[in-house]
């Protein structure tokens, strides 16, 4: 058997200078087993026989694939990590920094979008989009369609023209017809326990812009949205407490 | 003694610092503890033979079925292949599929539907070719690109494509019966299968830590923080919200939010210290238990789903081939844990004597160093 087996010191941590360290596992036993030459029952494959174990090229192979992959879950980490801060998506698809609820909403603030009218001859009243139904509206309860409404109202706030135009596109894709004209406002709520347990009723209402879908991205004309009646399913126009 | 060649003993601090950064064996180190030594610890070279072995058995198996999951992952998802008019703005296509912008829909369409479906039949009946589990893997990125190709990115798809992308690297000859692969073989085999569990693992790692940098900023800034008492019944509210959708327990967290204090307080733990679970075998069965039951829980109070997630916890973790069959006792379950198990320690006088005795646990792939 290898000189090289030691026991190992009190709280299983080997500090010990190499070679001692191929005897920290019994895996590592057996390896330094291999590495001095002695005859083994287990030499099945091409790492025992004969020579030093450390210059194998399967070892080489195996260690080299290691620190490949090592390399790999570090780059999952920084790039996952770095991502955040590279384009609007927050990510390069596919490492992601997983960082998902890390902040408590505790902002009272939310955007919503009113429907005015659709281009079939009829007008609809100001109404939420989520309330519009399918027929106007695909998948309205879609999460991604929220988050869409809340970037092009944080775009609008500060006038971020490019951010608020790839908003408008992802929202106006969900439009099953077009034009739509649709307003964009901000509900300010105490906090977002209040803005659930009462029903979706602000604290006060601001509008921040009116478009009509399918119009080059361009803000509708000013006269369209000061004079629109209050929401019809939802709280009054400007509510103050 | 020149200056320009210290001797090792003389070598700067910052060097010898940098030098256990860059050592795999240190960060082993660092993620594994001292974990205790399993009720089965084999000494011999015919046990370690035999263990190694059957982990290599089960990890072949465990990968076949990982290629039939992708298999039936697809076929529950046909529908999305047959609308062709679902391909997205060239402004919004994902790297993977900015090719669409410069081919007919149809086209596209049909080249990403054989890719998906040919990589995924052929990862299921053919996994130990190469080239298969490459379609496989290509398949799932383009097919995970497309997906997220709208406004937001969603991540139900990212895991399997790291893991499919990962077993491209299984060595040559890695399905042959056990006891006839070769030793770099089997060792290599499963040192790919474990990056699997690690970077699935990892990925809840780096959400917990997320949580504790928002919890940072939100505390510099005066806000309640992912450890205040409401913090999951916020969550809950702004999520219920945002869609403006009712959960099966929502709505009684919200009236209770106290209650989701030790749910988000566990969650956390879990999340941030799954890396470490990688590195100890006896805790992966708890810990995917755990997880699974936390995005089980996540479904009912904020209809968030993750069912794949849920799958390759339970199909990496749940039968691990680096873990004992049997559990783990309740002292090992103990002193294992991350940061409890270093106080649990303390009051576990006969581990610590298993210790001083030097019964050195298997530790799943690490090779000496040189």
């Amino acid at each position: 058997m290898s000189g090289t087996y030691t026991t190992l010191p009190a709280g299983g941590k080997c500090k010990a200078p190499q070679p001692a360290f191929f005897a920290e596992t019994p895996r590592d036993w057996l390896w330094t087993r291999l590495s001095a030459n002695d005859s083994c029952p287990l030499c099945v494959g091409d790492i025992a026989l004969p020579g030093f174990f450390p210059s194998s090229d399967s070892v080489k192979s195996y260690r080299r694939l290691r620190r490949w992959l090592a390399a790999f879950l570090g780059a999952c980490v920084l790039l996952g990590v770095g991502g955040q801060f590279l384009n609007a998506r927050h990510e390069w698809f596919p490492f992601y920094s997983w960082f998902l609820f890390s902040l408590v909403p505790h902002e009272a603030v939310a955007y919503d979008l009113l429907l005015h009218e659709s281009p079939r001859g009829h007008a609809v009243p100001p109404v939420p989009y989520r309330l519009a139904g399918d027929g106007l509206v695909r998948s309205p309860h879609s999460i991604d369609l929220s988050r869409a409404v809340q970037e092009l109202g944080r775009a609008l706030e500060a006038h971020d023209a490019a951010e608020s135009a790839l908003a408008r596109a992802a929202i106006e894709r969900r439009f099953t017809v077009s034009p739509v004209r649709y307003e964009v406002v901000k509900l300010t709520f105490a906090n977002p326990l209040e803005r659930l347990q009462q029903g979706a009723l602000p604290r006060s209402r601001e509008s921040l812009s009116t478009f009509v879908s399918g119009q080059k991205l361009r803000p509708a004309p000013a006269n369209f949205s000061a004079s629109e009646p209050a929401m019809a399913t939802e709280a009054p126009t400007a509510v103050s407490r | 003694m020149k200056i320009d060649d210290p001797s090792p003993s003389k070598r700067p601090a910052v060097t010898a610092a940098a030098s256990r950064f860059w050592s795999l064996r240190a960060w082993r180190r660092f993620f594994a503890g001292t974990v205790a030594a399993s009720s089965s610890s084999p000494l011999t070279p015919g046990a370690i033979f035999r263990t190694r072995a059957a982990a290599l058995t089960l990890t072949q198996a465990l990968i076949r079925a990982f290629y039939c999951f992708d298999l039936f992952l697809t076929a529950t998802r046909f529908p999305d292949f047959v609308h062709p008019g679902k391909v997205p703005p060239p402004e919004f296509l994902l790297w993977p599929v900015a090719w669409l912008a410069w081919v007919p829909a149809r086209l596209g369409f049909a080249v990403l539907f054989i890719l998906q479906i040919g990589g995924a039949l052929a990862g299921a009946a053919a996994c130990q070719w190469r080239i298969a589990r490459l379609l496989a893997a290509l398949g799932l990125l383009e097919w995970a690109a497309l997906e997220n190709s709208v406004f937001k990115i969603g991540h139900t798809l990212h895991l399997l494509v790291f893991v499919a992308g990962l077993l491209v690297f299984l060595p040559r000859g890695w399905d042959g019966p056990a006891g006839a692969v070769r030793r770099s073989v089997r060792e290599r085999t499963l040192l790919v299968f474990w990056t699997c569990q690690a970077v699935v693992m990892l990925s809840y790692t780096l959400s917990g830590l997320g949580k504790f940098g928002g919890a940072f900023y939100q505390l510099a800034h005066g806000q309640p923080t992912v450890f205040s008492p409401d913090a999951l019944a916020l969550h809950v509210a702004e999520r219920l919200a945002q869609t403006d959708s009712t959960s099966l327990l929502g709505s009684w967290l919200l009236a209770h939010p106290w209650t989701g204090w030790p749910l988000m307080l566990s969650a956390i733990y879990l999340q941030t210290f799954a890396f470490w679970i990688a590195f100890r075998p006896a805790l992966q069965r708890f810990w995917a238990v755990g997880l699974i039951g936390f995005h089980i829980g996540s479904f009912f109070l904020m209809t968030i789903n993750f069912p794949q997630n849920s799958f390759l916890l339970a199909l990496f973790f749940f039968r691990s081939p680096f873990a004992d069959e049997a559990w783990p006792r309740l002292r090992q379950f103990l002193s294992d844990l991350p940061v409890f198990g270093a106080i649990a320690s303390r009051f576990l006088p006969e581990q610590s004597a298993a210790k001083r005795r030097g019964d050195a646990p298997v530790i799943p792939l690490e090779l000496p160093a040189r």
